[in-house]
């Protein structure tokens, strides 16, 4: 039999089964995604320096926005959010505000999985949820000590991504993620983390300032300098990790999850 | 590895409520720290914590461990708020003497604002200890099956028992990958800053790589394994709600009620 | 032949993946009966897992693709029947003992795929104990399958198929990645459910010498197409099917084909050690014994297979290269992994280290490359003490290639990875650019340099990381278990690859429990058992101490065992390694030239039984 003859079989109407999945994503993925955020998040990024969080940030933190560009939006919400609470398990002084953490986490990484869609409409979400979590931080703020040119300030980056994301610059972005250049990849990769990350961040800043510790106006001070600076950290971290991981994932022909973003 | 206290218990009485019951204590343990502020209170909630977690044999070592890493985080914040928090601190016990530079005389330690750190401490206390109380008291079958029960689909509760499967094998893969790392001539301790960002964050492209490419292997072990991610399916482990967890959660809304209405009323829980 | 004892129908299957441009199965046809325990062998990428996972429908509703033909299981169409309806009639166990365990506890992994299949709650509760006690687990319910060595994982998993109650067991390769205890324990586990219960059992193994003895028919795949179906006895006895796909046929089977070469014939060719020693008790009236001619360890070139030696006597003038010096460590929860170590290893000497899981032959390469320290005793690497050297100093003396490629692979292009650690090395461009060129060019990597190296086979992705570690040009290279998981072709891919850089004046380590693969390539054996060096003898002496092979729960290769039977009954020292060194050892005895007569000496050739 020569090898290109045909089958001598019958061919037959393969109808792939509805395997365990999770919007799209194949479960397996979800479980070894969240397995890795989990682990990473013992892994710290020595950056020192940094007031008000502690002197290292896990490395887990600059990943959940690629979890989302891998696995969608719920899915990739989903493997954090597991991740992230077995990290608290394991470490719990990792949060302080204990399994509410999980909150940033999950809201990162459906925003980066939101990011990469090109179809719906859930991409008018992720700016709604970041403009409540401003209000709710800035708002508090302003009832303690804080002016209103000091909030604003402080939470430029923050702010700032809510009219990125609503700018012509996300489409941008999603093109960037997927397209096979690694030059653009890389782009679109820093770019996206940015995004996702200082808006997601409101949420984190929203939920420590109402329910932990109003921190005073020096603080918001001092964020105007350190926040900045942290999200670089994050997002080059994002973008060396992401570039090497879905460079790989092409090159292996991983099959893709249904919502992927590259 | 502390991952592997997840799931196996020693008992004790708070072991052997279901894990509803528990999870009704971390809600209200959780609201009550976030309600009250005044730092007796808090104060208050983080002994008890504490104490219900030594009774569940969960290590001292465990919970002390947690105290040494936050000890900055702590400092910071009585430094923070001692020093500068305007809306509560009027009482000064310490102001900087004129003649330094920049801050004499402006400079106060003010003792509401000492007081405020220290009840943020607590709060933070108490949520951190209140996860050990619930997660490390309880099997881990217990615990998925209580998800389901809650009504949360089953893949997600089969998410979570599969990851916590998987993630010791990752922990082995970032030492492994480290070390290989190593011999490859890294050598951190010679490298700036912004190298060292990129060596640790190429740890993790081989780990993730490895890891998706091994989650093809467990897709097709799940499918092989009759795995189909509905919820029909038998539950071998099935919890059930006794007399004892019906009081707790009894108990435990009813304090929340109670305190949710002392601090309409009167105030009782706020700062001052 | 069509009738209702056949579990398993296979008809023009034709097979291929969504992205892949060519089938990977070509018009197999195959009839599986019930009861039977089939074989499957050949090369890696013949089809084995793809002809395994159409048995269970995963191929193709898992995966897509296109299909043709048709696969019948108990009645059932593959395509057309969901997987889990299959699942009630068969399970499967595969390669990888940690990726098919998904549950927390063994108790939960058996009854994983019961509650799946919504088995009641008391049949579940009957059925975990009896799996478990099938395969002796028993008593272990509540561990964690990270406490479990690799045989009681695959135990656990053959554990968790069989709960499910199957007409067919299909196994992918459950050995590969075992040492041979564990090897041992799975075939056991699975030939007594065959012959105990009856299950039929589809196994696709490269373990020769264990299929020949517990398979009733084999199934040869290369290149996705179905070359033969035969007993083992006739399938591994056809010398030419063998060489052709790269096969390695039992030991015995070598021996006696040789032997046949050498004008000593017999009727039919055992396959298994037992039918060998029934022969060779048939053929002594025939034919002479006497000791090998040269003496061990002296310069030999004999047919492929065998190498030749650089003479291991002379060692002793050459310096030190590595040396442990009651070395002990313990880990931190108390395992004394190593207990008073002490090893001198010559530069240019190519030495394996044995012994089962746990016995610390990890711990001691760790040792030597600093990623350890030890808690008593020295590491001296070259006269300098290891300990005072940074990790990446000794990098670039000491070259360690470990067990999983995929996690020494830190780039997205095979000539970046060879470049990656002389970067970090700070070595001039110029210079780097030469090292790569020749990396490359050793292993063979010239033309994949742009290639990501995850799209490269296992095997390759093996050869980058030496080349990326030549790169370094260590004086020694270790290597940790590099045959494991590879066919026979590529096994002696990377032994060649590592007798070249041995010839070419390096220090060579390899850690292995492949002992039958190493004569040729490595002159000395250290065997390792419970943080202790048991023997460290030339290989000959090493292979027949047969008293400390089995201390540390390792199997002298199949040709020793006969030797030394064979020893035993003619009260001489026949000590070879290799198949080709027994025959050779061998001659008809002038005086009767006749062969054994046929019917009084015949062997009783076991061809597993049922018709």
């Amino acid at each position: 039999m020569t090898s290109n003859a045909a089958p001598h079989g019958e061919e037959r109407r393969v109808q792939p089964s509805a395997a365990a999945t999770v919007d799209g994503a194949p479960i397996a993925y979800v479980i070894v995604l969240a397995a890795v955020v989990a682990a990473l998040s013992f892994v710290p990024i020595p950056i020192s320096a940094v007031l008000g969080f502690g002197g290292t940030f896990p490395l887990s933190q600059a990943v959940y926005p690629l979890v989302g560009f891998i696995l969608g939006p719920w899915a990739g919400a989903l493997a954090a959010g597991i991740g992230r609470v077995i990290g608290i398990l394991v470490a719990p002084h990792t949060a302080s505000t204990g399994l509410l953490s999980t909150v940033v986490a999950i809201v990162t990484a459906w925003a980066g999985g939101v990011l990469v869609q090109k179809k719906g409409s859930l991409w008018v979400w992720p700016p709604v949820v970041w403009a409540l979590a401003f209000v709710a931080y800035v708002g508090r703020g302003l009832t303690v000590d804080v002016s209103l040119g000091l909030a604003l300030a402080s939470t430029l980056v923050n702010w700032l991504s809510i009219l990125l994301w609503l700018s012509p610059l996300r489409a941008l972005v999603r093109g960037w993620i997927a397209d096979q250049s690694p030059a653009r990849l890389a782009i679109g990769l820093a770019l996206g983390s940015w995004i996702v990350n200082t808006g997601s961040f409101l949420v984190a800043n929203a939920m420590f300032y109402n329910l932990l510790s109003q921190w005073p106006a020096i603080q918001w001070k001092a964020l105007i300098g350190v926040s900045p600076v942290e999200h670089v950290f994050r997002a080059v971290v994002g973008t060396v990790v992401g570039l090497g991981v879905i460079l790989g994932l092409r090159a292996i022909g991983l099959v893709k999850p249904a919502k992927a973003g590259y | 590895m502390t991952w592997r206290r997840i799931g196996s218990v020693t008992d004790s009485p708070l072991a052997r409520l279901d894990f509803r019951a528990k999870l009704t204590l971390l809600f209200v343990a959780t609201s009550l720290a976030f309600l009250w502020e005044s730092p007796l209170l808090t104060g208050c909630l983080a002994l008890l914590i504490l104490i219900l977690n030594l009774l569940a044999h969960v290590r001292a070592s465990y919970l002390s461990r947690g105290l040494l890493f936050l000890l900055p985080f702590f400092a910071l914040l009585l430094i923070t708020h001692g020093f500068w928090n305007t809306s509560v601190g009027h009482t000064a016990i310490w102001t900087a003497p004129r003649e330094w530079p920049l801050v004499g005389g402006s400079l106060r330690l003010t003792r509401e604002g000492l007081a405020y750190g220290v009840m943020v401490i607590f709060r933070t206390l108490t949520l951190i200890w209140v996860t050990p109380l619930t997660i490390f008291t309880t099997d881990l079958n217990a615990l998925t099956s209580g998800l389901v029960q809650l009504r949360l689909p089953y893949q997600i509760a089969f998410t979570f028992s599969a990851t916590l499967r998987f993630v010791p094998l990752l922990f082995e893969e970032i030492q492994s990958i480290t070390q290989a790392q190593r011999l490859r001539g890294l050598a951190l301790e010679r490298m700036g800053l912004w190298q060292r960002l990129v060596v640790y964050s190429r740890l993790a492209v081989p780990l993730i790589l490895g890891a998706m490419v091994r989650s093809q292997q467990i897709e097709v072990a799940l499918a092989a394994k009759a795995f189909s991610g509905s919820p029909e399916r038998t539950y071998l482990h099935q919890s059930r709600l006794r007399v004892s967890d019906y009081v707790i959660i009894a108990l435990c809304l009813a304090l929340l009620a109670g305190a949710l209405w002392l601090r309409v009323t009167r105030g009782i829980g706020r700062f001052a | 032949m069509i009738g209702p004892e056949f579990i398993v129908r296979v008809e023009d299957l034709s097979y291929q993946y969504p992205r892949s441009a060519s089938p990977v199965l070509r018009d197999i046809n195959l009839h599986i009966r019930k009861g039977e325990f089939l074989g499957i062998v050949g090369p890696t990428g013949a089809g084995k897992t793809t002809l395994c996972l159409a048995l269970n429908g995963i191929v193709p509703q898992i995966h897509g693709g296109r299909f043709f033909g048709r696969v019948t299981l108990a009645g059932l169409d593959t395509v057309e029947t969901p997987i889990h309806r299959l699942a009630q009639h068969v399970a499967m166990v595969f390669q990888d003992p940690e990726t098919q365990l998904v549950t927390n506890s063994v108790e939960d992994e058996v009854a994983f795929p019961l509650e799946n299949l919504s088995i009641p709650r008391e049949e579940i509760m009957r059925r975990i104990p009896w799996a478990l006690r099938a395969v002796r687990l028993d008593g272990k319910q509540a561990k964690h399958p990270s406490e479990l060595s690799g045989g009681e994982k695959q135990r656990l998993a053959i554990a968790a198929a069989l709960a499910m109650q199957p007409e067919v067991l299909v196994l992918d390769e459950p050995t590969s990645q075992l040492d041979p205890q564990g090897s041992h324990e799975v075939f056991a586990t699975v030939h007594e459910l065959n012959s105990r219960l009856g299950i039929t059992v589809v196994l696709a193994s490269h373990a020769s010498e264990e299929l020949a003895e517990h398979a009733d028919r084999l199934v040869l795949l290369a290149r996705g197409e179905l070359v033969a179906t035969d007993t083992p006895a006739r399938l591994f006895s056809q010398a030419q099917w063998m060489e052709q796909n790269a096969l390695r046929p039992p030991q015995v089977v070598t021996f006696f084909q040789v032997l046949g070469k050498r004008g000593v014939r017999v009727p039919t060719v055992p396959v298994t050690l037992a039918e060998a020693i029934h022969t060779y008790a048939a053929l002594r009236p025939a034919i002479e014994v006497r000791p090998p001619l040269s003496p061990p360890g002296s310069e030999k070139t004999l047919p492929d297979g065998v190498g030749s030696f650089e003479g291991g006597v002379s060692s002793r003038e050459r310096p030190v290269a590595l040396s442990l010096q009651d070395v002990a460590y313990a880990y931190p929860d108390g395992t004394r992994a190593l207990q008073g170590v002490s090893l001198s290893v010559q530069r240019g000497e190519y030495a394996i280290i044995i012994g089962q899981n746990g016995a610390g032959k990890t711990t001691l390469v760790k040792q030597c490359l600093h990623l350890l320290e030890p808690a008593a005793g020295t590491v001296m690497l070259n006269g300098q003490d290891v300990c005072r050297l940074q990790v990446s100093e000794i990098a670039q003396r000491v070259g360690f290639v470990s067990q999983n490629p995929d996690n020494q692979i830190f780039t997205s292009s095979v000539e970046a990875e060879v470049a990656f650690a002389l970067r970090h090395l700070g070595i001039p461009k110029g210079e780097s650019q030469a090292r790569v060129e020749e990396s490359l060019l050793l292993m063979g990597l010239t033309l994949w340099r742009k290639s990501h190296p995850l799209s490269l086979s296992k095997g390759d992705r093996a050869r980058v990381v030496t080349a990326a570690v030549l790169a370094m040009r260590p004086d020694i290279l270790i290597f940790d278990e590099p045959t494991t998981g590879q066919d026979y072709a590529g096994a002696r891919r990377i032994l060649g690859v590592s007798q070249a850089l041995h010839r070419s004046g390096k220090t060579v380590l390899v850690v292995t429990h492949h002992l039958h693969l190493m004569p040729g390539y490595a002159e000395r054996a250290v065997i390792m058992g419970k943080g202790l060096i048991l023997l460290d003898a030339p290989l000959r002496v090493a292979y027949h101490a047969d008293e400390v092979l089995r201390s540390t729960h390792l199997l002298a290769p199949q040709i020793i065992r006969l030797a030394q039977h064979m020893q035993a009954i003619e009260q001489m020292q026949l000590p070879i390694m290799t198949p080709e060194e027994l025959a050779a050892c061998i001659r008809p005895r002038p005086q009767s030239p006749r062969h054994p007569p046929p019917g009084a000496a015949a062997p009783p050739v076991a061809t597993g039984g049922r018709p």
